[in-house]
């Protein structure tokens, strides 16, 4: 599904990210890099200090004045020009803050936001690729990425146990652009869908936290049911809907219990009678070669 | 020298540990993406497999893939995954865990063209050459030695040697992450399935406890109805049928076979909806509701749930013959022959036996197949 890809490639945070590490701006790069790292090293310290939870468990970290941990970190001159790159007013800063001009974020949080994702990143890119490559279908592109951010979570825990702990603020805006392609139900809009998108990820996240044993796959089943529900095509095929009905048909028919009643004698009469002409006209396509085509 | 904006350290080394950090992720989420596609018919998984073999081949260090087992990559150059202006990506070493995963990956997706006699093999080359690239054992390699164990299993393997493995494979999880952490679950599947195939002394009971000591720490941790509970829910049912089939009270066995058809046609239920009807798990629980049918002795039942069983994997399986449908083919010979058709009977089991003969020769559904076989072949 190639489009998602594209509109993937075009969101806000797409656009910062490409334009912070423009080439020509390398050097701001570098030392945001160095950040970055720092801000790694200080939360691995403080997770090594902590004894963890059951399953290794990683609570919340919460750490004041982390900036200041940060540029000493960094061994810049003074905490100032950490706090200068981060701070609403940016004043001719050669990579602008991703978190934008907002007062109301305050120059850790949107430091932390940053970081979580510029790690994210190359999870992002690496999934991106494949779903472009293979074309995938929106649900897998949703399986595929909320595994992706499953591994984040377990390559960098202690990030993404940072206060706020979660995912990456990206996955918002990516699960938005994921739910405007929900097939439409009636006049539902796709917000609610993104929303709920969102929060799944955040529980792939809190699975996470919770056991750091879990695999990838084992957080994403965690909401499997909720994605599928939210992203499933209702106008699926007539076969795949005749399909499922038969199979259910079936179902109730094997475990009938007595007295149940599932269809008058007419209706199974009349069933009987569409099965046969189907079989007949079935038989036609199935006699060749199309199970080799099986759809997906 | 510091700056008032500038720290002192030295950048290059900072930046190149940064990208190479940087394209060990992409691989690593290559790999869980590719993972997504193994639902895909047979001809895409393969093309998964080598193009999986294509970004080991580009990005991570020179190695002899196929001398770790795997298929060789897909032909055509690959697309430049760093957008333009960037500078080339750093190779990720083979120590990397994420070599590994997407390795693994690759050979998950490979292993379904491959007959369930050869996946073993396979498998073991990979750990080797995994375990000669690694200084010391990380916890990939010892989840790798883990999924060798279980494909020996899979293909009929129950030697002490593999009983051994899982068994400290579990052990070692358990001290790790404790009794309720993933992968001591994982662990304790594995060796449930371990002690069923054997099947000897208390080994169905024994199986049956440890998945439904499973069920219980799934259940308490995920829910009920959780994909991963399912499995162990799934793992349980087996157990119990398996105990089912081996006793000869005809009470007991009609007791455990009841709570058996409880149980997996609830797994059932819910892997239709979660995975769709023709997903090989859900078409495996339907198989086993079927072997519940006949030990509860309603044939025709069981015939129904087994015809609708073949058509689903041939949906999934497109042209290809899985040893599951062999399985199929077998139980549907065992239904046409408690219900009179010894022709029909013939038909599937000859079926069964060719299929299953070539995925696993020596396998025990080979062996019961062959045995169905001769019994029909001698009466008809």
């Amino acid at each position: 599904m190639s489009s998602i890809r594209h509109d993937l490639d075009v969101t806000h945070t797409a656009r910062w990210y490409e334009a912070a590490r423009n080439a020509q701006r390398s050097g701001a790069w570098d030392e945001r890099v160095l950040c970055y790292a720092a801000l790694s090293e200080i939360l691995a310290e403080h997770r090594a200090q902590c004894p963890a939870g059951e399953a290794h468990s990683q609570p919340p970290i919460r750490r004041p004045g982390i900036l200041t941990e940060v540029a000493h970190r960094a061994h810049f001159a003074s905490a100032e020009p950490v706090y200068r790159r981060w701070r609403a007013r940016q004043d001719g800063q050669p990579i602008v803050r991703w978190a934008g001009e907002d007062a109301a974020v305050k120059p850790s949080p949107a430091f932390v936001a940053e970081a979580k994702i510029v790690a994210f990143w190359p999870y992002r890119d690496g999934v991106l690729q494949v779903a472009d490559v293979f074309d995938m279908t929106l649900i897998e592109v949703a399986a595929a990425y909320l595994r992706a951010v499953a591994t984040w979570a377990g390559e960098h825990t202690p990030l993404a146990a940072c206060h706020p702990a979660g995912p990456p603020a990206c996955v918002i805006e990516d699960m938005g652009v994921l739910a405007a392609r929900i097939p439409p139900v009636g006049q539902v809009p796709p917000a609610p869908g993104a929303a709920r998108l969102a929060e799944l990820a955040g529980m792939v996240v809190g699975h996470v936290l919770q056991d750091s044993s879990i695999t990838p796959l084992g957080a994403f089943n965690t909401v499997r049911d909720d994605v599928l529900r939210l992203l499933s095509d209702p106008a699926d095929s007539v076969a795949d809907r005749v399909t499922r009905s038969v199979a259910e048909l079936s179902d109730q028919l094997l475990h009938q219990v007595h007295d149940e009643p599932i269809m008058t004698v007419g209706q199974a009469r009349q069933i009987l009678t569409a099965l046969d002409g189907l079989s007949t006209l079935l038989s036609g396509i199935a006699g060749g070669s199309a199970a080799a085509e099986s759809p997906r | 020298m510091t700056s008032d904006t500038s720290p002192a350290r030295a950048r290059p080394a900072e930046r190149a540990g940064h990208e190479q950090a940087a394209a060990a992720a992409r691989l690593r989420a290559a790999a869980e993406a590719l993972s997504v596609l193994r639902y895909r018919p047979a001809a895409e998984q393969r093309r998964a497999s080598r193009y999986a073999m294509r970004l080991l081949s580009t990005h991570a260090a020179k190695a002899d893939w196929r001398s770790a087992g795997l298929p060789p990559p897909l032909a055509d150059p690959p697309p430049d995954p760093a957008p333009p202006r960037r500078p080339a990506t750093p190779v990720v070493p083979l120590t990397d865990p994420a070599v590994l995963h997407l390795a693994r990956a690759a050979m998950q997706l490979h292993s379904t063209e491959l007959r369930a006699a050869d996946r073993p093999r396979r498998w073991a080359q990979l750990a080797r050459f995994f375990a000669e690239c690694l200084t010391e054992p990380t916890e990939e390699l010892v989840r790798l030695q883990e999924r060798v164990a279980s494909a020996r299993v899979n293909a009929g393997d129950t030697s002490p040697e593999v009983l051994t493995a899982l068994l400290a494979t579990l052990d070692r999880y358990r001290a790790a992450d404790g009794e309720n952490g993933y992968r001591t679950g994982l662990a304790r599947a594995n060796l449930s399935v371990a002690y069923r195939h054997r099947g000897s002394g208390a080994d169905l009971a024994t199986a049956t406890r440890l998945a439904a000591e499973e069920v219980r720490a799934r259940t308490t941790r995920y829910g009920p109805d959780h994909p991963v509970t399912l499995v162990a829910r799934s793992l349980y049912t087996l157990s119990l049928l398996v105990q089912a089939e081996a006793m000869t009270a005809p009470a007991a066995q009609r007791a455990l076979a009841t709570r058996a058809l409880a149980e997996i046609t609830h797994v059932r239920t819910v892997r239709d909806r979660l995975f769709g009807v023709t997903a090989p798990n859900a078409t495996r629980s339907r198989r086993h509701e079927a072997r519940a049918f006949i030990l509860l002795g309603e044939f025709d039942k069981a015939r129904v749930c087994l015809e609708c069983t073949l058509a689903f994997e041939s949906v999934s399986n497109g042209d290809r013959e899985s040893q599951e449908s062999g399985q199929t083919h077998y139980e549907l010979a065992r239904v046409n022959r408690a219900l009179g058709d010894s022709g029909k009977a013939l038909e599937h089991v000859q079926q069964a036996c060719r299929i299953l003969a070539m995925h696993n020769p020596q396998g025990i559904a080979a062996g019961k197949a062959a045995a169905l076989l001769a019994e029909l072949s001698s009466s008809s």
